[in-house]
Parts: structure tokens; sequence; C-alpha cells
């Protein structure tokens, strides 16, 4: 590749497939990148609007619904033009007695769109199922992004050897289907919890989803980070630095590092949908998010159940995650924009 | 080119290897009393007599690893954790075709989305097209196939008698021994839940191929010998904007394989192996989803790996270094 002549911008030391960075003010490059860019705005609205209704779910609870969503409700009845009706209609079918919950009544307070299999109230329980999704979400991409970060930063302080084997095991568990693995650490950890030395999570604990999602994220995001810390190590005031004789700690504290984690708030909103999206996916095989706990993707597991009669479980729930992960992967393709063009993350556009 | 075949295939290998040692700690091998958390609570004496001889528990840890692979892929006489305990392997190899019928024709209508919307956006590119691709390349990594399926499905299903939704079975699955047009139109609408969000994808980064090769100096001496737009988009911009999709092809497939596809046949009631997955796991049943998990890798490894050599193989630029 040495052969062919360089592009003109780049910097003759610079390897041909390093990722292009932003200049060294990333946050007043971001600012003016997206101060006219409708669509980045649209995201994070949509994204504040989301996370503001779900935060507001026990607001909701107390003054429009004026029960707890969470609690069953097999022999409650709500009030629909006026007429008292139950809330769970029974029903005799071949395989025994069931009940088909309400359907949409469009009438806020009172069921407005209809409930779930135990006569709870489908919008509050979306809400609160939000909380604990966009939370095992959030908190994940977070325990991936720190875990990413701190196995690239490690391989720049470790030299050429360490960083050579992380290289090669994250190229390998790069390419191998994230949900495989996550389904196979989560049905595990689903048998008995994890109980490793001072850790003691029972099966039923939001750790669980949290840690196997963000583990199986990780080669994701350490891929384009380590790419990025190399491209940081090539910066001619990194390499000034290590000429004027600081040591490899010193300059990847300070002047690799806090780039770096500009760069990562940036990666952020991605990783959160990836999360988000492999909760969901792992929840509906009944092994991320677990009872009594709620999330849309157990919503959604228990929505293809109740589909052919009351498909509003079913619709509501996926569309929430689809319009979350949507309006964050957006936001996240626009902020990496703005910063690195070169950095993006797999199964992401 | 040998030697990259030789390279990739070695690579992919090395990958199942580390797969399957992972699977093997994390399922068969942890805990006081692996027997137990294998058959799962409330087995018989009888069960965990026979999973504890079967998984070799009580032998050193490689020992039990090559057991497992031993009865995984060469003897291929794994029994279900579960009751009497079914042959494994066998029952995966006949869900097979149906998973590979599912992703095949969804590889094939992806892809024709990909390419008729990507060189169709790039045609009719401007204010109006380009952020409506964008849009719809987001909605594709960011709705769940099983999602779109299970809604697609339901629609159908509650619309039986129109004339269109009565063609379509919404459930099961119809080998093509016994008539091909009976299997396409048992599969079409799984196809297209998956067809429709990758095509955007791809029609997306298509576009983003085709738009950077129009500005390239060969696109211009194509345009002054007087050839047409849609001319120079076929036959001269599309072959070097294709040769990136192929590559991501193998990584989609993968993922696919290992991820939404699994729940598509799910929704849509196709006996494949992503239904015996879903059921061994809902059942704890141990054995057969270790079984599910390790031919779905294999899979997944060996089309990422056959994926990379056609690329490589299409790509006039990388064949020569």
């Amino acid at each position: 590749m040495s052969a062919l002549p360089a592009a003109p911008a780049a910097h003759p030391d610079r390897a041909a497939n390093d990722p292009p960075l932003a200049a060294e003010r990333p946050w007043r490059d971001v600012r003016r990148e997206l101060a006219h860019d409708v669509s980045a705005y649209l995201a994070l609205s949509a994204v504040v609007l989301v996370v503001a209704a779900c935060l507001l779910a026990p607001l909701y609870a107390s003054r429009v619904a004026h029960r707890d969503p969470l609690a069953a409700n097999p022999s409650g009845t709500t009030i629909v033009h006026g007429v008292v009706t139950p809330v769970l209609a029974a029903r005799h079918t071949p395989t025994g007695r069931s009940a088909t919950p309400i359907g949409p009544t469009w009438d806020l307070g009172h069921y407005a769109l209809g409930a779930d299999a135990r006569g709870r109230d489908l919008l509050g329980l979306l809400l609160y199922a939000g909380r604990t999704g966009l939370l095992v979400a959030g908190a994940a991409a977070l325990v991936c992004v720190a875990l990413s970060a701190l196995l690239a930063l490690l391989a720049a302080l470790l030299g050429a050897f360490v960083d050579g084997i992380l290289a090669r095991v994250v190229d390998v568990s790069w390419a191998f289907p994230a949900y495989l693995l996550a389904l196979v650490l989560a049905y595990s950890l689903g048998i008995g919890g994890l109980h490793v030395g001072p850790v003691d999570l029972p099966r039923s604990s939001l750790w669980l989803p949290v840690l196997v999602v963000a583990v199986v994220h990780v080669p994701y995001v350490a891929r384009p980070v380590r790419s990025l810390v190399r491209a940081l190590q090539r910066r001619e005031y990194v390499r000034a630095a290590r000429r004027l004789g600081a040591s490899r700690a010193r300059v990847v504290a300070r002047e690799i590092l806090p780039s770096v984690v500009v760069r990562l708030l940036a990666l952020f909103p991605t990783v959160v949908a990836l999360c988000l999206l492999a909760e969901t996916a792992l929840s509906v095989f009944s092994v991320g998010v677990r009872p009594p706990e709620v999330s849309w993707g157990t919503m959604l597991g228990s929505g293809l159940v109740l589909a052919p009669e009351r498909p509003g479980e079913l619709v509501a729930s996926g569309l929430l995650v689809a319009a979350t992960a949507g309006s964050l992967l957006l936001l996240g393709s626009r902020l990496s924009r703005a910063l690195d063009p070169g950095v993006t993350i797999r199964g992401a556009s | 080119m040998a030697t990259f075949v030789v390279r990739r295939f070695a690579a992919a290998l090395l990958l199942l290897f580390a797969v399957s040692v992972v699977v093997f700690l994390v399922l068969v091998a942890p805990g006081a009393h692996p027997a137990t958390r294998i058959a799962g609570p409330g087995a018989t004496p009888r069960t965990l007599t026979r999973v504890g001889q079967l998984f070799g528990i009580g032998r050193p840890l490689p020992v039990q690893y090559a057991l497992l692979m031993e009865h995984l892929f060469v003897t291929r006489d794994l029994t279900s954790s579960l009751g009497t305990g079914r042959e494994v392997v066998p029952e995966i190899l006949h869900a097979a075709p149906v998973t590979l019928s599912l992703l095949a024709g969804a590889v094939v209508a992806w892809m024709l989305v990909g390419v008729a919307g990507g060189l169709l956006a790039t045609r009719i590119r401007g204010r109006v097209v380009d952020p409506l691709v964008v849009l719809s390349g987001v909605a594709g990594a960011a709705v769940p196939a099983y999602w779109l399926g299970a809604v697609v499905r339901t629609a159908v299903a509650t619309h039986r008698h129109s004339p269109v939704s009565s063609l379509f079975p919404v459930s099961g699955y119809s080998s093509p021994s016994h008539g091909v047009g009976s299997w396409a139109l048992h599969l079409v609408l799984p196809w297209l839940s998956l067809a429709i969000l990758y095509g955007a994808v791809y029609a997306r980064v298509l576009r983003r191929g085709l738009v950077g090769s129009l500005d390239e100096p060969y696109a211009t001496t194509a345009r002054a010998k007087g050839l047409g737009e849609w001319r120079v988009l076929l036959r001269h911009a599309l072959r070097c904007s294709v040769a990136p999709l192929v590559a991501r092809l193998g990584l989609d497939v993968a993922s696919l394989a290992g991820g939404a596809a699994l729940l598509v046949e799910v929704v849509f009631g196709l006996p494949g192996v992503g239904s015996l997955l879903y059921e061994s796991v809902r059942r704890g049943d141990t054995a057969t989803m270790i079984g599910c998990v390790m031919y779905v890798a294999a899979f997944a490894v060996v089309v990422h790996a056959l994926a990379d050599v056609a690329a490589r193989a299409l790509d006039p630029g990388a064949r020569r270094v």
C-alpha cells in the first residue's frame, strides 16, 4: 500500500487505514457541525421525549391511572363510555379457561391502550417497562464502553505485544454473532444466577442482562476504540510528548485519554441502541429481563402470545423499541460523523 | 489467492474452536453439580445418571470437552437432557433445511431490494430522496425483524378473508419436495420481513459507494465516451461498489443466522433450528441448546469465511495485493 501516492490531506506518517480524526477541539467541532443538522435535533428530541415519559411513569400511575401498573388486576373493572366493563373477559377455549384483555379505549386513565394478559394497564406498563429497558441498555452500554476503553488503553500502555494479542482476539470475536453468545451466557446465568467471590446475584437480578449484553458487545466497541487510540498515538502532539521524555503512562493519561473520552461519548448513543436491541431479543427468548421485572422486551414476548386477539402489546412495545433505537442510532451517526467520519460500529447501519 | 483461502479457513476453525470452548465452559463446566445443572430441576435419578455419563461428569475438563465434541460432531449421538433423551443432532439436521430456505430466500430478496434501491436512490438523489434513504437505512438497523414479522403475520391473519392475504399461509412450512410453489408461499412473509429491513440498509450502503464511484475518473471517462447515466451506473460504478456489499453480506448472514432469523422462525411457526433453539431455551433442555448453538455457530463462521473469499475474488483491487 505504501507505494501508492498518498492522499493530499493524509499525514505522511499515518497508515492508510487510520480513521480520519477531527481537529483537537472536538466539542467546538461537534457544535458547529450539528448546529444546522435538523435530523440530529429531531433524533435527540425523540430520545429525550421517551426518556422523560418513562421517568414520569410514577406520576402517571398516581395522578392518571390511580393504581399500580405493575400489580396484576385479573378481576378489575374500568369504565368504557360510562359502562363498567371487566378488564379481563373470561372465555372458554378447548385447552381450558383463559381471558381476553380489554382492547384500547383511547380514554386516558381508563386503559387508554388496553390491558395485558394479567389485566394491567398497558400504557402504564409500557412506561415502567421503558424505565427497566433503558436502564438495562444504558448501564450495559456504560459497562461495555468502559471495558472497551480500558482494554484499548491498557493495550496502548503495555506495548505492541499485548496490543497484538488484543487485536487478534477482538478481530476473531468481532465476527461472531453476538446474540448467540449472549443467549448462551444468559441461559447459563439464568439457571443459578452469578456467584463469584463477593458478587452474589440471584437469577432475577437486572445485573445479569446488563453484564451479558455489555460483554458480548465489547468486541464491537473495542475494535474502533483501539484503532482510535492507535491513530491518536501517531499524532504529532503525542509523539512530541514521548520525545520530551514523558512516560507511556503519562502520555496515555494526559494526551490520549481526554481525546478518547470525547469520542466515546459520540459512540455512546449507538452502543445504547445496540444494547437495547440485544436486551429485547434476549427477553423474547425469556432469558433477558426476568419476571417480576418488566421491559419492552418481555412485553414483546408476551405480546406475541396475545397478538391474534389483542395485538396492542406487541405493536406498542416493538414500536417503542424501534423508535428509541432508531433515534439513538441516528443521533450516534450524526455525532460520529461530526467528530470522526472513519470510526463506525458494526451493526449501526 | 490460495494462501488467502487457507488462512481464512484456518482462522474460521480457530474461531470455532474458541467458541466451542466458551460454550463448554459456560454451559457444562461450572458449579458443584454439573449434572443437576444440565438436567434441570426435577430430573429423575435415571436422567441424572444418563446426563452424567453422556457429558463425562467427574472426569477432567479437557476430557469432558473432547467427549462433548465427539458426541456433537463425530458420533452425533448427543441426547436431550430432558425426559427419555431424544437424539439432538438428527433433530437439528432435520430442521436445517427450513432454516437454510429462510436464509437463502431472504438473502436473494434483500440483495435485490438493496441493489435496486441503491441504484434508484443514486439515480434520483436529491433533497427529497436522500433523507428518506438515510431514514430507511436507520429503520433497517433499528426495527427488530422478528417484530416486523409478527406484526405482518398478525395483520395478514386478521384479514384472512381479503383476496391478497388468503394467498399466504401465516404459519408452518412445506418442504419443496411437496411443490416449490407451496414452499415459496409459506416463506414469502418471513422472507419479506427480513429482506425489507436489510435491503434498506444495503441500499444505503450501496448508494454511498455508488455516489463515490461516480466522481471517479473512470466514470467521467465513461460519460465522455457518450454513455448514458444509467449505463455508467450499471456497467462501471456498480462493479466497484458491489464488492463491499458482498463482504458485508457474509457478516450479516452470520449474525442473522445467529440472531434475528432464529426469532423470525419462531414468529412464523417455521420448524427450523431457531424454533428448536427457542423451545430448548424455554424448556431448559441444555443438551439440545448446546447442539443448536454449535451448529448455528459453525454455519455462521463458515458462511462468513466463504463470503470473505468471494468478496476477495470479486474485488479487482484486493486480488493483486
